[in-house]
């Protein structure tokens, strides 16, 4: 019987928020009446059959509910097209609340039509879920209350078995007080006779006296208490402190506020490509085109180009260089959150997929590709921005598409840059295959799957949160929750051992303070010896002669079974008790290291062999013996394997990534187990910074890098010291620092050895692709160019007309045109203030043309005036 | 261009530079037409994978290094798709199981069925089987080596398997047993310092001495790759320079870190040095350096500096946490406690 009624509350509290999402749906959407009528109708005869058994049970009145319930329905519609007429229910809803009454009145309660009056002047409770109950299934609300009660009842007595003490902390013990509370205040609130002030308030009363006399606040309080008992049965979202306090604004967010700047750098980075808002260089080409059309006499073309906006063309180089980000870190850190939050603050409307999504390769057709291309109905004309959350479980088809698009997208960047240098396209004909929205990826670790999807995105890392930055974001929430201004040392004391036990997962550590927090007696509650780092502590603490010695060790084995965390408290033990050792150190000492290692292999046996665990207290036993003494240490700082493990997983997957960029015919030679022996120490040495290279060497080392594989990349990257852009120079795939000396430092960048490589590695783009240049005709380029200067097209990238440099030097043109084109982009400040000034005055296109070999080579244009001055 | 351990590859048995014995009997393999199931085992950089080259070079003829990539699909029970690239020629295919992840399984059930099942088409082959390598074979897993003993029975009309691994120590008996052990033992010093020669002539290296070459040899723990690479690194930044004696050899840089730790461990015992090495060994392992190589590599570098009366001792602890190293996942407590048993053995 017990475990339909779970099943029952469950199906009842989905059928409840169902109710609830139709009411607030039809706040939105017109709907047709009669088809309200009936699927409420169906679905509420079905609960209201339910809840008739469970109050005959109960010993409660029965009302009578079988006849008026389509009347009723229909009524109800008529509310909800009323309230349809309010923009904004929140403000609205007592009077709502009061037609409602007055809706009932006649109906259920004919009796209490003058009690009704005074209720309405009582404060409500407007997030009560009660009160769309009464409102729907047209239950009289002690019915209700009384189902509530009884359902909660039950799934909490299920649930208290099922309860283990985590962390330490006694929830059971929680609930338990917790149910006491609840059952007194719903005692008080059903023992009054319901014909009183039951109309509509739905409050849980503590007092339902002297209403009146109590603060809003003690409302607000006891609501409150309510609220975390629903939450603790989970039957509604909003009241997880986690959903409740999830920050939604910019300035909410907490924690790792560098990470959040980075996310926040790389998406803003996508603004001159999505909201056209342009960089400062294209704003002020775009205006010096207008000028120069203007001055020279085109007015009709200035305003034209004017108005046309800047932004024709959407380059496709303006996105950010790696068009996906990639977040990952530790779970509770706020990733999820902090992404979307920073998408919608900069404009853009988010579209989650994560585990719960199907994630196949339909799945990626509708959730990743659709949104680059459409605006969603609801989005109000926002951008979408894709985050896939959770993307180390997705499917791995679902990462090979994504890699594909990847790839896809900067063959055709490459293909666009081609393009565009040299034929004008409209803008209608590219973007198509560009990746032209950003994508965000979420995931707790970097590998396995994700090692293709890698190399093509920014990766952002959320490392684990410091207690200290974990314990202020819990104590906002305590004082936020609990409405105090201050806190007191004791609170303060329990919020850090919450803090110290969750290892910096904040998402945790606020579920445990939801259940632990109500009472002043927060010492009670979390069982401070059982939590781990508790235990490691009072492991080195002074032990006992004689009798208490087997006391000793007995309590301590029990207090580590309670906490059950095995790698937690070995690892601590582990990395605390040279620590705790006092002295140089003597022969028993050493000896005592020496002799720990049988219980380490007993404990490492154990776990890898998967016994049970009941002898792994007697490993913690051993530390204890051995190194226990009189001075008292408090461990704090405790290591564990984990941040080994994740090193360990990196270099792997570098080592990976080298052997499978190696070409098969060199590979199927080597092993990929001792590639780091022989391979890698040989690239170490080659990828080392060099002094004094002769260009032989250089060349040379450039060929054997080449065969295998290996190039040098040149990336514009965020430097946070000098908070600049740079170009570093990144080999591809990473060799470098492969077997760096493990605490040497990361070699400093000798750029001028990496940029002579570079150049030997990827010739010069521009150098690299004579076969275009030569297709043209020469004579062809130069009409071409003459009626650019006739008729400048707006789209023209290039800034100071190239009319005339065309003219003059047509034996060079192309190379030139090309250079100008990709020179104007960049412009420095001084050649700004420099080209403006020259814009003031009257031009006769007259062209001195400067040393170009040289990087401060400008080209100006002078008057005759001028020239003769000179 | 490629590096010079590839470019001079020997690309027959003929020219096969040492062990010649082996290169003998694969030619005397090779001309009886027909060939067992192999399993070439011996250390990296031996010359075991150039060695089965030349073997089908012998059987099929040259068209057998016209190699390419396919890759094949295969589906898992649960419905997943895998991709696995193969590299094969008309004759031939190999695959690593370590590019297969906890598949190998079904992988080498389906792809020896498939290569199996298809009858050679070529009528000029030399031969009607086809040869299946399996790179790493020490690295299938059980289960893996257990679908493959019946195929190897049941096909043994269409597939010769030849196995490349480090040891035989993990493939079970069962496949030992079905295949002909062909141990290619690690090149002597004498035989590296006799190829380094060899090349060296054919790249105009200046070279002052063979005293070099010996210097490189002695550094390559065996390893003709690794000695090749080194000299072609010395080579490259020697630059106009001879390449002489006194050119220092690149070390990798956890070896010199394992030598300190020695260092470190010898001249002061206490508890702070443990605790200070713990966080060498944290860097170390964290690299990447297996865990049994840094306590061998370690127990070498301690022999000559302790006493003899305790080496014995000495390589008695190491063999013992070498075997709680292997199984058990935890390797920093076993590599911490044998460096306190180095202290007790020391301070004793």
């Amino acid at each position: 019987m017990s475990l339909d009624w779970g099943g029952g509350l469950f199906g009842s509290g989905s059928a409840l928020d169902e109710l609830q999402r139709v009411g607030t749906r039809s706040r939105e959407l017109p709907r047709d009446e009669s088809d309200m009528e009936l699927s409420e109708g169906s679905d509420l005869s079905m609960s209201a059959e339910e809840d008739e058994g469970e109050g005959e049970r109960g010993g409660e009145e029965v009302e009578p509910t079988s006849d008026p319930m389509t009347n009723h329905v229909t009524q109800m519609c008529d509310l909800d097209n009323h309230m349809t007429r309010f923009p904004s229910p929140a403000a609205e809803e007592d009077d709502f609340i009061a037609e409602m009454l007055r809706a009932n009145e006649p109906k259920d309660l004919p009796a209490s039509a003058a009690s009704a009056a005074p209720s309405r002047d009582m404060p409500r409770d407007r997030t009560s879920p009660t009160r769309y109950i009464t409102l729907y299934s047209g239950m009289t609300l002690s019915r209700a209350k009384k189902y509530i009660k009884t359902t909660r009842l039950r799934t909490m007595q299920q649930e208290e078995e099922s309860l283990k003490n985590h962390y330490g902390i006694d929830v059971s013990g929680i609930r338990q007080k917790l149910v006491g509370q609840k059952f007194d205040s719903s005692e008080t609130c059903n023992t009054p006779n319901p014909t009183a002030g039951d109309t509509g308030n739905t409050r849980p009363k503590t007092a339902s006296c002297d209403t009146s006399k109590i603060p809003a606040d003690a409302f607000s309080d006891s609501r409150h208490r309510a609220g975390l008992l629903v939450s603790g049965i989970g039957s509604r979202d909003g009241h997880l402190w986690v959903e409740k306090l999830r920050p939604q604004k910019l300035l909410d967010l907490n924690g790792h506020s560098d990470r959040h700047k980075d996310i926040l750098y790389w998406l803003s980075e996508w603004n001159s490509f999505i909201f056209q808002t342009p960089s400062q260089a294209v704003q002020f080409k775009a205006k010096q085109r207008e000028k120069w059309l203007k001055k020279s006499g085109r007015i009709e073309d200035a305003v034209h180009a004017g108005s046309r906006g800047v932004y024709e063309e959407r380059e496709a180089r303006d996105r950010p260089q790696k068009r996906i980000l990639l977040v990952h870190g530790e779970p509770g850190t706020g990733k999820t959150t902090a992404c979307g939050v920073l998408a919608r603050n900069l404009g853009f409307n988010t579209l989650e997929m994560n585990a719960s999504d199907d994630r196949g390769s339909e799945a990626f057709r509708r959730g990743v590709l659709g949104p680059m291309r459409t605006h969603s109905v609801t989005s109000k004309d926002r951008p979408n921005c894709v985050i896939l959350d959770e993307i180390d479980g997705a499917d791995p088809i679902f990462i090979d598409k994504l890699v594909k698009l990847v790839q896809r997208d900067e063959k055709e960047e490459l293909w666009h840059e081609r393009k565009n240098r040299h034929k004008k396209t409209s803008a209608k004909d590219k973007l198509n295959t560009l990746i032209s929205r950003p994508i965000i990826c979420i995931a707790n670790n970097l590998h396995g799957l994700l090692y293709k999807l890698r190399p093509h995105c920014r990766i952002v890392n959320y490392g684990r949160l410091s207690p200290a930055q974990s314990l202020r974001i819990v104590q906002n929430v305590f004082r936020t929750e609990m409405k105090l201004q201050k806190l007191t040392s004791k609170q303060n004391r329990f919020l850090a051992d919450i803090c110290n036990s969750t290892d910096g997962d904040i998402r945790q550590a606020i579920n445990i303070l939801q259940f632990g927090t109500p009472e002043a007696d927060t010492a009670n509650l979390v069982d401070k010896s059982a939590l781990w780092n508790n235990i490691v502590s009072s492991l080195f603490s002074h032990v006992p002669v004689g009798k208490d010695r087997a006391n000793h060790v007995e309590n301590l084995c029990q207090r580590s079974l309670r906490c059950g965390e095995w790698n937690k408290l070995v690892f601590g033990a582990f990395s605390a008790y040279i620590t705790c050792l006092s002295g140089a150190g003597n022969l028993t000492q050493l000896t005592n290291i020496a002799k720990l290692d049988d219980w380490y292999h007993l404990y490492d046996l154990a776990n890898t062999l998967g016994s049970r665990d009941s002898y792994h207290p007697y490993t913690l036993a051993a530390f204890s013996l051995m190194f226990g003494s009189t001075t008292k240490n408090h461990v704090t700082n405790v290591e564990t394997d984990y941040s080994l493990t994740n090193q360990t997983q990196t270099q792997k997957l570098r080592l990976n990534d080298i052997y499978s960029n190696i070409p098969v015919e060199l590979r199927r030679y080597l092993n990929k187990e001792t590639l780091l022996d022989d391979l890698g120490m040989f690239l170490d040495t080659m990828t080392r910074q060099q002094r004094g290279v002769t260009p032989e060497q250089m060349a040379s080392l450039a060929e054997s890098l080449t065969s295998l594989g290996v190039s040098l990349k040149k990336e514009n990257v965020y430097n946070e010291i000098s908070s600049k852009r740079e170009d570093v120079y990144v080999f591809v795939p990473p060799v470098c620092d492969l077997s760096r000396a493990p605490d040497g430092q990361p070699r400093d960048t000798n750029s001028v050895f990496l940029e002579s490589l570079y150049k030997i590695l990827t010739p010069d783009p521009t150098l690299k692709r004579p076969g275009e240049f030569s297709q043209v005709q020469p004579n062809k380029r130069h009409v071409a160019a003459h009626d650019l200067a006739r008729d400048p097209d707006p789209r023209t990238r290039g800034g100071p007309p190239p009319s005339s440099s065309t003219a003059k030097k047509p034996s060079k043109s192309s190379t030139l045109l090309d250079f100008f084109i990709k020179e104007t982009v960049e412009i420095t400040p001084s050649q700004v203030v420099r080209n403006e000034a020259k814009e003031q005055q009257d031009t006769l296109n007259t062209w001195v043309s400067y040393f170009e070999g040289y990087s401060n080579a400008v080209r100006r244009d002078l008057t005759w005036e001028q020239l003769w001055m000179e | 261009m490629s590096l010079w351990v590839d470019k001079h590859r020997p690309k027959s048995l003929d020219h096969v530079d040492y062990h010649q014995d082996i290169s003998e009997r694969f030619s005397a393999l090779a001309a009886t037409g027909d060939l067992p199931h192999l399993l070439v085992y011996g250390p990296s950089g031996a010359g075991k994978k150039t060695r089965v080259m030349g073997l089908l070079k012998k059987l099929y003829g040259p068209s057998v290094e016209k190699i390419s990539t396919k890759s094949h699909k295969f589906v898992t029970p649960s419905k997943r798709e895998l991709e696995l690239g193969v590299i094969c020629s008309a004759y031939h295919l190999e695959v690593t199981p370590s590019d297969m992840g906890n598949n190998d399984r079904l992988v080498i059930q389906q792809l020896l069925k498939e290569t199996a099942e298809t009858q050679q088409v070529d009528l000029n082959a030399k031969q009607r089987f086809k040869v299946v390598i399996i790179n790493e074979a020490d690295s299938l897993s059980r289960d893996a080596q257990a679908a493959l003993r019946r195929t190897m029975e049941k096909y043994t009309k269409n597939i010769r398997l030849i196995l490349l691994t480090n040891s035989t120590s993990n493939i079970i008996a069962p496949i030992r047993s079905r295949t002909l052990l062909v141990r290619v033992a690690a090149p002597t010093e004498q035989d590296i310092v006799n190829v380094l020669e060899k090349v060296a002539a054919k790249e105009h290296v200046d070279l002052e001495n063979t005293k070099t070459l010996e210097k490189i040899a002695s550094h390559s723990d065996r390893n003709l790759r690794k000695a090749l690479l080194t000299l072609e690194t010395l080579y490259t930044f020697a630059g106009s320079k001879t390449v002489s004696e006194n050119t220092p050899i690149p070390t990798p840089d956890w070896e010199m870190v394992i030598g300190r730790i020695a260092r470190e461990l010898v001249s002061s015992r206490t508890p702070a040095t443990l605790l200070a090495i713990r966080s060498l060994f944290y860097e170390l392992l964290s690299h990447c350096i297996p865990p049994s190589t840094i306590l061998k590599e370690l127990t070498y570098r301690l022999i000559p500096v302790v006493p003899a009366n305790l080496r014995v001792p000495l390589i008695s602890a190491a063999a013992t946490y070498e075997h709680r190293l292997k199984l058990g996942a935890k390797y920093i407590f076993h590599l911490e406690a044998f460096c306190a048993k180095v202290m007790v053995l020391l301070e004793e």
